[in-house]
């Protein structure tokens, strides 16, 4: 399921560095946020734009990322239609022979990411119940303030939940006996 | 998937036609009570309430698959995997020494998920997860136009920031129902008939 052993010059080989990736992709969110709300929304630019490049860091929604993507990405010119045979769009074509090609799920690997979908749907749902109760609190306590940043407020929920089941994947691979071996220079053991 | 019950208010369930049937009925019920909140939100603002009380009903005595005080109705097994909590014995029993001491334990065949059902049950949520989080970027539009026409940066005549609230509002009360109830509903839908010999 994990895909890339390096990520981002983060090296991804156990499990205590996956967990650093996750907890360090929260954190640059949070820093997002925090930097988003102090800016204001001039500076914030589309929001609906940016969402695929930051939810989808992790991979799983897309390629590229550490999680295996999921499903066969679609483009609309993948098909070998008469359009994409005149390649009116000029474009070129997706090629499975480069290093990003999709390969399919073995099934140990799906079970991997529906059990991963899960433990996100659970957590997204109590994250959810949190999301409506803090916004009923805010709304009490600070609404002149609240309405100024929901949108901000929303987009950041919207990455969280986008990135969520990568996130799982990566926390919980367990680790392979090779990983340990690979771990024992490090820790000095 | 199936729990210790095959029947939802005494119609038996085995058939997937049945269940399919059944699914259709609770989601048509939950959208007219989603449209009766949306059109009288201005005239009875606490009506969505009653929608969420209906899809918690609908999810804990009719699908099954909640955990909690859910666990002990409807016809998924509960998704959580744990046994429901003790039923109180009743003390003469116990002073009679009728009971064993099994007595209060709820039977686990009627709780625990055995490896296909929990593959079934990772499986439901997997397809159930886009849908539930692709209510959230349609939020995100919705809140981005409208803070344009807010502005006035954008104008359109036929389209106002109450039009636009209205929106926000409806597809929140629709994935909050659809997070409630969708990865039940897919379970009811696919699974096959239930031969009991």
């Amino acid at each position: 399921m994990i895909e890339q052993t390096r990520f981002l010059g983060m090296p991804l080989k156990t499990q205590r560095q996956r967990r650093l990736l996750v907890v360090l992709y929260y954190a640059v969110l949070v820093g997002f946020g925090l930097t988003g709300l102090w800016i204001g929304k001039g500076a914030w630019g589309s929001l609906v734009a940016q969402t695929f490049v930051f939810g989808g860091l992790l991979g799983g929604i897309k390629l590229g990322g550490p999680v295996k993507a999921y499903a066969y990405p679609h483009f609309p010119l993948d098909t070998d239609t008469s359009l994409r045979s005149l390649n009116l769009a000029g474009r070129k074509p997706f090629d499975t022979s480069l290093p990003e090609a999709w390969v399919p799920l073995d099934e140990r690997e799906e079970m991997q990411r529906d059990i991963a979908h899960y433990t996100a749907y659970r957590i997204l749902r109590w994250s959810f119940g949190v999301l409506v109760l803090a916004y009923f609190v805010g709304t009490g306590l600070a609404p002149v303030w609240l309405a100024d940043k929901t949108l901000l407020l929303l987009w950041l929920f919207l990455l969280y939940v986008l990135s969520l089941p990568q996130a799982v994947v990566l926390w919980t691979e367990p680790q392979g006996p090779a990983e340990e071996m690979a771990e024992v220079p490090a820790t000095g053991r | 998937m199936t729990g210790s019950s095959y029947r939802v208010f005494g119609i038996p369930m085995e058939l997937q036609t049945a269940r399919r049937k059944l699914v259709v009925g609770v989601y048509a019920v939950l959208f007219m009570f989603c449209v009766g909140s949306i059109v009288f939100a201005r005239t009875a603002p606490i009506g969505y309430s009653w929608t969420i009380y209906a899809t918690m009903a609908a999810a804990m005595l009719v699908f099954g698959g909640v955990g909690g005080l859910g666990s002990r109705y409807g016809l998924i097994k509960p998704f959580p995997n744990k046994p429901p909590r003790q039923e109180p014995v009743m003390v003469d029993a116990i002073r009679l020494q009728l009971a064993p001491m099994t007595a209060g334990t709820p039977d686990e065949s009627s709780w625990r998920n055995d490896e296909r059902e929990l593959s079934r049950r990772d499986r439901a949520h997997y397809r159930a997860y886009p849908v539930v989080a692709g209510a959230f970027p349609v939020v995100l539009l919705l809140a981005e136009v409208g803070l344009k026409v807010a502005q006035g940066s954008l104008q359109l005549a036929w389209l106002t920031t109450t039009t636009l609230l209205q929106s926000i509002f409806s597809v929140a009360l629709l994935e909050t129902v659809l997070a409630m109830t969708l990865p039940a509903a897919i379970i009811l839908w696919n699974e096959p008939d239930i031969d009991l010999g």
